[in-house]
C-alpha cells in the first residue's frame, strides 16, 4: 500500500513545486491550501509524513503541530517547510514537536530523496 | 566699770533709768509697809480699848445693880434676894476691876480705879453697919448714919467715878481714832511729797541727760558745719571716752584725712598741670608723627590692596589696574602704565590719557623702556617735566621716569613705568620696586595658567556638550565628578540646585528609578562593578527607561588611570532609541523579505531544478518556464522595491519629470487589472479638467501600481475599485476608493512607515514587505505632492493622491521670460534637482534662472546680475563648480553675490574659503535652500518671476536619455 502524505502550503506555485516532485514515487499525496484544512486531513486520516508550510492562514504550521502533539498525536511524522530559515525557528519548530526541519528555497531532488528515506524505514 | 560706764550714753541712760526706777519701788515699799504697820496698831489698839471699855461699862453696870440690891435691901429690909444678889454684884465688881486693871495704862486711869477701890471699901463698910442696924431694927440708926456718913453721896461718887472711866476709855478710842486720821493724812502728805521728789529727780536727770548729750551735739555740729565751711576747727569732746568722744575722734580723723587728701591732691596736681605741660609739647610731634603714619597706612592700604589682587585677581584687566594703581600709590608717584609685552600688549594706566598710552605703546620699542626690556634690570630716565605735569606742580620742574621690566623665566613679560614728578626715587623705593616686580611676575603667570587652565575647561566642557552622548564622570567613591548637558537632557540625571557632583546614592538612586524594572538589576550590577573598577560581564549593555516616552540607550564605560592608578570611570549614554526602533523594524522586515524572497526563489529554483534533473514533457517544460519567468519577475519587483526606497532615504532618487496626463496613466493601470482580477470592478469619475502636471511617469504609474494593488489585494471578497479626479485650491486630487478589509484606526498614523505592515502575524493572508505605501509616499513627496488616507474597518480605504498644479503654470509662464538682472541662478545639471529647487524658489516668491554648466554660469553673468547663485560642484563641462565660485568671487562686479553652494561633495571648509555665504550638503530639504536666501536677500526686491533658460522639456528628456 502506498505510504499517504499530506502536503499543506499556501503558495499554489509552491504546492505544485511539491507534488510535482513527489509525483514518480508512488504516494497518496493530500493537498491542503492553510492550516485549518491540514489540521482537518490530519484528524482524518493517518498520514505517514506531513509536509508542513510555517507560515500559512487560519493556522500557522506551529500552531498545527502544536495542536496535533497536544491532542497525543505522536505517531504522524512532520517535516516543516519553511522560509522562517533561521536556527531558532528550527529550534522553534522541533521543540513544537517537528520531526523534520527544511527551509525554502530547497533542492526538490534532496526533498525526494529525503522523504524516500523517512519512508523507507 | 567706770571706765565702761563713761564710755557709753546708753549705758548710762540704762543705769539712771532703773536707779530711778528702784527708788520708785523702793519708795512705794516703804509707803505700802508704813500704812500697813499703821493700821496694824490701830487695830490692835482699837481691840484693847474695845475690851477696857466693855469691861468699864460692865464694871458700872455691875455697881449700878449692886447698889440698886443694897438700896432694895436696906429699903424693904429683907434679905432674900437682895442680900444674895448684893453678894453676886459684888463678887462680879471684884472680877471686873480684876479684868480691868491690867488694861488700865495711864495715871489716871489707875487713879480712878484705885479711888474706885477705895471708895468701895468705903462703901462695904458702911453697908455692914447699915446691915447691923437693920439687923437691929434700928431706922434712926440708919438714918443716922445715913447722915453721918453720907451714903448716898458714895453712891453717887461711885456711879460718877465709873461713868467717867467709861468716857475716859470712850475718850481714848477717839483719840486713837483721830491719831489713825492723823498718821493716814501724814502718809498721804508724805506720798504726794514723794511724787514731788521723784518728778524733781526726772527733771534732773534730764537736764543731766540734754547736758551730757544734746549740748556735746549741737558742739559738735557746729563744728562740722565749720570744717564743711572750710574753717580749721578743733572738735570738742575729743577726751570723752562715749559715742560721742568717739564720733567726735571719728569725724577729727575725718577731717584730718580730708586736709591730708586735699594736700596731696593739691601736690599731684601741680604735678598734672606740669605733666600737661610736658603733653603740649609731645602732642605736637605726635600729630607730626600721626600725619606720618597716615601716609604709612596708605601705603600700607595700597600694599594690601596689591597683594590681594595679586593673589586672587583672575581678570587681566582687573589685575593689571589694581597692579598700576597701588603702585603708583606705594611709591607716591604720579603716574603710571603697565603693558604686557604679549602680542595684545594689554596694558592698565592711571593718569595718562589714552592718546599718550597708545603713543607710548607703539613706541615701546624704540623709547626708552627699551634699555629696561633688553637689559633686564630697573631704568631711571630723569627729563624736564612736561608742560601738562609741571602745570599742577609749579615751573622748571624734574620729572622721573622708572622704568621696571616684570621678569617671568628671565624673560620681561610686562613693563612697568612710573613718572614722579619734581622728585627722584630713593634706592630703598626701588629695591621695593624690584621686589614687587617679581611679584607682579609670579601673580602675571598663574594668571596666565588660570586663563590656560579656565580656557581648555571651557573648551573641554564645550566639548563633551557638543557631544551627543550623555557623559557622566565619576570618582573612585562614585561620587559625580561631571556630567555633560546631554545627561541632563536625555536621562533627567541632574539636580534642580545645578550642583551634580552628588555621591553615587544620591545620584544612583535617581538614575536608577529611569530604568526599566527589567533592566534595572543588569544596570545596577554594571554600574556597581564599573564604579569599583571590575570589568563587568558585559562591556556595554542597553537599557530602556520608564521615562515618557520611552527610551533604548546604549551604556557604555571606560576605567580612567593616572600613572596606571585607578581613579574613576566614565560613563557613556547614547541614545539609540532611533536605532532601536528601526533596528526592530529591519529584523521584522528582513524576516518579512527573508520569507518574501525565498518562496519566489524557491519556485525558481524547485522548477529549474525539476527541469535539470527530470524528462518533461514539453507542455511541463513550458509551463514550469513559465512559472520560473513569473516569479523571477515577482522578486525583480521586490528587489526593486527594496532599492527604490533605499534610493529614496538616501536622497539620491532622480525624477525624470516632464509633462504627464495623470487622467491616461491611470486608465492604462487600470485596464492592466481589469485583465487580472475578475472579482472587482474598476470605474473612474472624473470632476477635473485638466490632469496634466509635471512629474515622472514612471514613477508616478508606481504610485498608481501599488494604491490599485492594494485596493484589489485588500479587498479580497471584490466590490468597485473607485478613482476620482477633483480639483480643490489649485490642487488635483485622485481618490482611490476600495470596498475591501479597511484599516484600523491606530495603524493610520504609521501606514506610511516603511515596512510597516498592519498585519505582520505569520498567520497572514496578504503578502508584502511592507514598502509600497512609503515609496508611494516618498514619491508624492518628491513631486510636491501628498497622501492622504480615510479608512473604516470593515467597510473600505480611500487613498487620496495630491497633486500641486501651481507649478505647471509657472513652469509654462517662466518660458517666455528674459533675462533680467534679479532672481536666483540655479547652476545644477541634475534637471530634476534643479526643477525640485526651481519649484522651491519660486514658492517662496523668488524669480529663477537656470543653467546646467559652469561655462554657461559664466555666459549668463556677463549679461545679468543675480540675487542669488545656487551652486552645484559637480558639473558637467569642463568647469565645476569651484571654478565658478572662484571666478565669481574674483570677478569686481560679481564678488557680492551670495554664493549658496549645493553638492554632495563635502567640503565645507573649502567652499566658505572661497566665499560661499552658505553650504548645504545633498540631499537636504529644499526648504533649507529657501531659508538660507531669505536670510541673505530678505531684503532685496522680488518681482516672483521665474525664468527658466531657453531649453524645451523635449531638450530635457534627450539630455536624459544620455
Amino acid at each position: 500500500m502506498a505510504p499517504k502524505l499530506l502536503v499543506a502550503e499556501d503558495e499554489e506555485i509552491l504546492r505544485m513545486l511539491i507534488v510535482d516532485t513527489l509525483e514518480d514515487d508512488d504516494y497518496e499525496i493530500d493537498e491542503a491550501e492553510d492550516g485549518a484544512e491540514a489540521y482537518d486531513y490530519i484528524q482524518s486520516k493517518a498520514y505517514d509524513l506531513v509536509l508542513l508550510d510555517y507560515m500559512m492562514p487560519e493556522m500557522t504550521g506551529l500552531e498545527v503541530i502544536k495542536k496535533v502533539r497536544e491532542q497525543g498525536n505522536h505517531d504522524v511524522k512532520i517535516m516543516m517547510l519553511t522560509a522562517k530559515a533561521q536556527k531558532k525557528d528550527e529550534e522553534i519548530a522541533r521543540e513544537a514537536g517537528a520531526d523534520y526541519f527544511i527551509s525554502k528555497p530547497f533542492s526538490p531532488v534532496e526533498l525526494a530523496n529525503v522523504v524516500g528515506d523517512i519512508l523507507g524505514e | 566699770m567706770n571706765r565702761q560706764w563713761r564710755s557709753s550714753l546708753s549705758r548710762q541712760f540704762v543705769w539712771f533709768m532703773s536707779g530711778f526706777l528702784f527708788l520708785i519701788l523702793i519708795a512705794a515699799a516703804g509707803l505700802g509697809l508704813y500704812s500697813q504697820s499703821i493700821e496694824a496698831k490701830y487695830e490692835e489698839k482699837v481691840v484693847d480699848l474695845r475690851q477696857k471699855q466693855q469691861y468699864a461699862v460692865e464694871l458700872e453696870d455691875s455697881l449700878n445693880d449692886m447698889f440698886f440690891e443694897a438700896r432694895g435691901y436696906l429699903g424693904f429690909r429683907v434679905d432674900d434676894p437682895f442680900l444674895s444678889n448684893y453678894i453676886v454684884q459684888k463678887n462680879m465688881i471684884v472680877d471686873k476691876i480684876k479684868q480691868l486693871k491690867p488694861e488700865l495704862e495711864s495715871r489716871e486711869e489707875k487713879a480712878y480705879i484705885t479711888h474706885l477701890q477705895g471708895e468701895l471699901v468705903n462703901y462695904y463698910n458702911l453697908f455692914e453697919a447699915a446691915q447691923i442696924q437693920v439687923a437691929s431694927d434700928n431706922t434712926e440708926g440708919l438714918q443716922k448714919l445715913s447722915k453721918d456718913r453720907g451714903g448716898s453721896n458714895l453712891v453717887y461718887d461711885l456711879r460718877d467715878q465709873t461713868r467717867d472711866l467709861v468716857s475716859e476709855v470712850e475718850n481714848e478710842i477717839y483719840t486713837t481714832e483721830q491719831d489713825l486720821v492723823d498718821r493716814l493724812s501724814n502718809l498721804q502728805m508724805l506720798f504726794v511729797s514723794f511724787v514731788i521728789f521723784l518728778l524733781l529727780i526726772a527733771t534732773i536727770l534730764a537736764g543731766i541727760m540734754a547736758r551730757r548729750i544734746g549740748k556735746p551735739l549741737q558742739e559738735l555740729a557746729l563744728a562740722s558745719s565749720q570744717v564743711s565751711s572750710g574753717e580749721n576747727v578743733e572738735m570738742p569732746h575729743v577726751r570723752r571716752s562715749d559715742e560721742l568722744g568717739e564720733l567726735a575722734r571719728s569725724f577729727n580723723l575725718m577731717v584730718k584725712n580730708i586736709q591730708q587728701n586735699e594736700r596731696a591732691l593739691i601736690t599731684s596736681n601741680d604735678a598734672l598741670v606740669e605733666q600737661s605741660e610736658e603733653l603740649k609739647g609731645s602732642k605736637f610731634t605726635l600729630e607730626q608723627n600721626v600725619k606720618a603714619m597716615n601716609v604709612q597706612k596708605k601705603v600700607l592700604e595700597h600694599r594690601n590692596e596689591l597683594n590681594r589682587s595679586l593673589a586672587s585677581t583672575l581678570t587681566k584687566s582687573e589685575l593689571l589696574q589694581s597692579i598700576i594703581t597701588n603702585m603708583i600709590h606705594i611709591l607716591n608717584s604720579d603716574k603710571g602704565i603697565i603693558v604686557m609685552l604679549n602680542q595684545g600688549k594689554d596694558y592698565a594706566s592711571l593718569g595718562v590719557s589714552q592718546e599718550k598710552v597708545h603713543e607710548w605703546i607703539d613706541h615701546l620699542l624704540d623709547g626708552p623702556g627699551v634699555k629696561a626690556i633688553e637689559q633686564k634690570k630697573f631704568h631711571i630716565v630723569q627729563r624736564q617735566a612736561s608742560i601738562g605735569e609741571a602745570g599742577y606742580h609749579g615751573v622748571e620742574e624734574i620729572s622721573n621716569d622708572i622704568y621696571i621690566p616684570v621678569l617671568s623665566d628671565n624673560e620681561p613679560v610686562a613693563l612697568l613705568c612710573i613718572t614722579r614728578i619734581g622728585g627722584e626715587f630713593t634706592t630703598d623705593e626701588v629695591t621695593e620696586l624690584s621686589d614687587l616686580s617679581r611679584q607682579i611676575s609670579l601673580a602675571l603667570d598663574k594668571l596666565r595658567l588660570y586663563e590656560t587652565t579656565e580656557n581648555e575647561r571651557q573648551i573641554n566642557r564645550e566639548i563633551l556638550n557638543t557631544i551627543r552622548e550623555g557623559i557622566q564622570l565619576v570618582d573612585r567613591e562614585g561620587t559625580t565628578r561631571a556630567v555633560n548637558d546631554q545627561m541632563c537632557t536625555m536621562l533627567d540625571a541632574c539636580f534642580p540646585d545645578g550642583a551634580n557632583e552628588k555621591p553615587f546614592t544620591e545620584w544612583s538612586s535617581k538614575f536608577f528609578k529611569q530604568v526599566d524594572i527589567n533592566d534595572r538589576d543588569e544596570v545596577s550590577s554594571y554600574v556597581h562593578d564599573v564604579i569599583a573598577g571590575v570589568k563587568p560581564k558585559q562591556s556595554e549593555l542597553i537599557y530602556q527607561t520608564n521615562t515618557e516616552p520611552s527610551l533604548f540607550i546604549q551604556m557604555y564605560y571606560e576605567h580612567l588611570y593616572t600613572d596606571g592608578k585607578f581613579i574613576g570611570s566614565i560613563f557613556v549614554h547614547r541614545d539609540i532609541t532611533r536605532e532601536h526602533e528601526v533596528d526592530e523594524m529591519k529584523n521584522e522586515f528582513v524576516s518579512t523579505v527573508s520569507h518574501e524572497l525565498r518562496t519566489p526563489l524557491s519556485s525558481v529554483l524547485g522548477f529549474t531544478e525539476l527541469m535539470l534533473s527530470k524528462e518533461l514533457k514539453p507542455e511541463k517544460q513550458k509551463k514550469y518556464l513559465n512559472t520560473i519567468y513569473k516569479e523571477a519577475k515577482r522578486l525583480t519587483s521586490l528587489i526593486n522595491d527594496f532599492l527604490d526606497i533605499q534610493r529614496m532615504e538616501a536622497g539620491k532618487q532622480n525624477y525624470d519629470k516632464t509633462r504627464i496626463n495623470l487622467k491616461e496613466m491611470i486608465e492604462e493601470v487600470l485596464d492592466n487589472y481589469r485583465d487580472h482580477s475578475k472579482l472587482h470592478s474598476f470605474t473612474i469619475e472624473d470632476l477635473a479638467e485638466k490632469h496634466e502636471i509635471i512629474g515622472d511617469g514612471d514613477k508616478i504609474k508606481q504610485v498608481f501600481n501599488n494604491f490599485v494593488s492594494n485596493a484589489v489585494k485588500y479587498s479580497p471578497e471584490g466590490g468597485t475599485v473607485l478613482t476620482r479626479f477633483r480639483v480643490e485650491n489649485d490642487q488635483l486630487y485622485l481618490d482611490i476608493r476600495d470596498e475591501g478589509l479597511g484599516i484600523p484606526q491606530d495603524a493610520l498614523s504609521k501606514l506610511f512607515t516603511k515596512f510597516f505592515r498592519v498585519d505582520n502575524s505569520d498567520r497572514r493572508q496578504i503578502g508584502g514587505t511592507g514598502l509600497g505605501l512609503a515609496i508611494s509616499k516618498e514619491i508624492m513627496t518628491a513631486h510636491n505632492g501628498d497622501v492622504l488616507v480615510t479608512s473604516e474597518l470593515g467597510k473600505g480605504s480611500t487613498f487620496t493622491l495630491v497633486f500641486p498644479l501651481g507649478i505647471e503654470k509657472q513652469s509654462v509662464d517662466s518660458k517666455s521670460g528674459e533675462l533680467q538682472d534679479s532672481g536666483v541662478l540655479i547652476v545644477e545639471d541634475d534637471e530634476s534637482l534643479a526643477l525640485l529647487l526651481m519649484e522651491e524658489i519660486t514658492g517662496n516668491g523668488f524669480a529663477v534662472h537656470h543653467c546646467r554648466s559652469g561655462e554657461e554660469a559664466i555666459e549668463l553673468l556677463e549679461q545679468m546680475t543675480p540675487e542669488g547663485i545656487v551652486l552645484d560642484i559637480m558639473l558637467d563641462g569642463r568647469m565645476s563648480g569651484w571654478d565658478v565660485l572662484k571666478t565669481v568671487k574674483e570677478t569686481e562686479r560679481t564678488k557680492n553675490i551670495p554664493i549658496f553652494v549645493s553638492t554632495v561633495s563635502e567640503e565645507k571648509q573649502r567652499g566658505f574659503e572661497l566665499g560661499a555665504k552658505d553650504y548645504l550638503i545633498k540631499p537636504y530639504p529644499p526648504k533649507n535652500l529657501t531659508k538660507s536666501l531669505i536670510k541673505s536677500l530678505v531684503n532685496k526686491n522680488n518681482n516672483g518671476k521665474i525664468l527658466v533658460p531657453d531649453y524645451s522639456i523635449e531638450d530635457k528628456e534627450e539630455g536624459l536619455s544620455d
